[in-house]
């Protein structure tokens, strides 16, 4: 029986092809905080494997009488029936070498103008301005780009599994929470209250 | 004084040393982007009228008095925000707060539903990094709602401050400007679904409160970022105090649009002192070069507190592989000033003496503006 809190162990009986991936047999830790079999299953459909696995229970060690050796006890499959993974590809890392939050004053034809802070710098105040050409911005963030909008500028280098080294300017455009009926009601309550403060 | 004759003054170091109990001081900050102007109205008592931040992010007047041995707390006894763009009224949630005896002063506009309205709907649920005007205006309406700290609002010819000889007349915004700004400030209301954002400002700047600060015989006109239609409305007002001044802080950072030809002949008297803060937003300077050359028409005694060239100045040491990037990358970056430039003013009342200007930092005479 899966136990809350436990950490169960998957055996894949699938095989990947690419390095840095889980290799058919390979056990995985993964936490398991729900009592119920059945959620965990699922979660770990969902969130942490694909393919076709044998999940069991943590193995109890057991000396074997005659060998010595260890051997598992107490073990109960369940078999999942899980969707494809995708083809693992080589991880690449990234190095951010300085990181700017800003936000857009004015938009023209062929650039915008922004105002910067300087994360890297630890700054609070926007210390620097920018003209940044709207091809910079992907297409996807294109149609973000209005007077007040909020975005990342990160300059840094991506290194590849394979080694080799680049340097990478990115902007992307934040998608903060959109403004809800909650937050105006609460904006009319601080002026409502704030109206009767200031007029007496 | 002939024009030939006029002393320019030349940049001094000691900006530590307070006024004289007989002495009106007018210091203005400006590095670049941003204002602020702290006043010795006489006898220990100081006004701060709008609010920029020094290189750390402090409100620069806060640092200038607590520099002079001034303590905010007892001897600030007036606190202005003309208006609540962001470029004057950065810091002044903390200035406010450290000016605890100040009575706060601001448009009348400012406490309209409409306005609250919007503050209101921008405050709790602030956008992460950007500072904004109504932000710290949130700021600092919350923080006199707890103190139950009351403040005063500004309207044309009203005066909001009275010690001893030293009268403050606000003279502006004007009930036209008023309505105008009540119908604009709607559209910058969120709407449900609508992504966070930074609030834009509203252009031009209609209800900013132009002051007029009266000693004895001694007038200054603060413009603010009074533009023209507003200057139209306080000089055809006939309730307006009368007299003429001698020091004229110069309206929205000398632009051409803030330039009332009758303010020169009606306010002021020939040749005043006048002063001014630049501005640089989204690659645009002020004052321009055509607006150096009409200043300079009007009055040779002009004196910024920076000089043009700071304003396009890099200053930010980095990487070397990020400066690659960015001079690769086609984005073309600035430093938006924050230094320590300003101009100070002095005159002892009841004397006919000039006032003596003190220039600190890259503070110049306009006529070097460019140089």
């Amino acid at each position: 029986m899966l136990q809350g809190g436990h950490s169960v162990a998957l055996d894949s009986t699938d095989a990947f092809e690419e390095d840095g991936g889980s290799k058919a047999g390979m056990v995985t830790q993964i936490p398991i905080t729900d009592k119920a079999a059945g959620l965990s299953a699922s979660l770990a459909r969902r969130k942490y494997l694909s393919g076709s696995y044998r999940m069991s229970t943590p193995v109890r060690a057991m000396p074997d009488d005659d060998t010595g050796h260890t051997q598992a006890a107490d073990r109960y499959d369940i078999v999942l029936d899980l969707p494809p993974r995708p083809r693992q590809v080589p991880s690449a890392t990234f190095h951010a070498l300085q990181e700017w939050e800003g936000h857009v004053l004015d938009v023209g034809k062929e650039e915008f103008e922004a105002r910067l802070i300087d994360l890297t710098a630890g700054g609070t105040y926007e210390g620097e301005e920018a003209t940044i050409p709207r091809q910079d911005v992907s297409d996807h963030d294109v149609k973000k780009l209005r007077v007040g909008a909020i975005f990342r500028w990160v300059i840094g280098y991506e290194r590849t599994a394979g080694g080799s080294r680049r340097r990478v300017s990115q902007i992307v455009f934040r998608d903060l929470p959109a403004v809800t009926e909650s937050d105006l009601r609460a904006g009319q309550e601080w002026a409502a209250n704030m109206f009767k403060s200031l007029n007496p | 004084m002939g024009r030939q004759h006029v002393q320019i003054a030349q940049p001094v170091t000691n900006i530590n040393n307070p006024p004289a109990n007989g002495e009106l001081e007018i210091t203005l900050f400006g590095p670049g982007y941003g204002e602020s102007i702290v006043l010795h109205v006489g006898d220990g008592s100081w006004v701060v009228v709008d609010s920029c931040i020094n290189p750390a992010g402090e409100p620069r007047a806060l640092q200038y008095l607590t520099e002079l041995g001034i303590d905010p707390a007892r001897d600030v006894r007036l606190v202005v925000a003309t208006h609540w763009h962001d470029d004057h009224i950065r810091g002044m949630a903390r200035l406010v707060t450290a000016c605890s005896s100040a009575v706060f002063c601001c448009a009348s506009v400012l406490r309209q539903q409409e306005f609250l309205a919007v503050v209101g709907s921008f405050g709790p649920n602030r956008v992460p990094g950007a500072s904004s005007g109504v932000r710290e205006l949130y700021d600092v309406f919350s923080r006199l709602n707890a103190t139950a700290n009351k403040p005063t609002f500004a309207l044309a010819n009203s005066r909001v401050f009275l010690q001893g000889a030293c009268e403050i007349w606000t003279l502006s915004p004007s009930s036209v400007t008023f309505l105008d700004f009540l119908q604009q400030i709607g559209s910058l209301l969120p709407g449900q679904g609508e992504t966070r954002r930074r609030i834009p400002s509203l252009m031009p700047n209609k209800v900013a409160v132009v002051l007029w600060i009266k000693i004895g015989d001694i007038a200054v006109l603060l413009g603010s970022d009074m533009e023209k239609p507003g200057w139209g409305d306080i000089l055809h007002n006939p309730a307006r105090p009368t007299g003429k001044a001698s020091l004229f802080k110069i309206p929205h950072h000398g632009s051409a649009n803030a330039d009332e030809p009758g303010v020169w002949q009606d306010m002021l008297e020939t040749d005043p002192w006048s002063i001014l803060t630049p501005w640089r937003r989204g690659g645009q300077n002020l004052p321009r070069r055509g607006d150096v050359q009409r200043i300079l028409s009007s009055t040779p005694r002009a004196y910024s507190t920076t000089q043009g060239r700071r304003l396009t100045a890099s200053s930010v040491p980095r990487d070397q592989m990020v400066a690659r990037t960015i001079r690769e990358s086609g984005i073309k970056l600035r430093s938006v000033s924050m230094s320590n430039d300003a101009v100070r003013l002095r005159r002892p009342f009841g004397s006919q003496a000039p006032w003596r200007v003190e220039l600190f930092g890259s503070a110049c005479a306009l006529q070097n503006f460019a140089a």
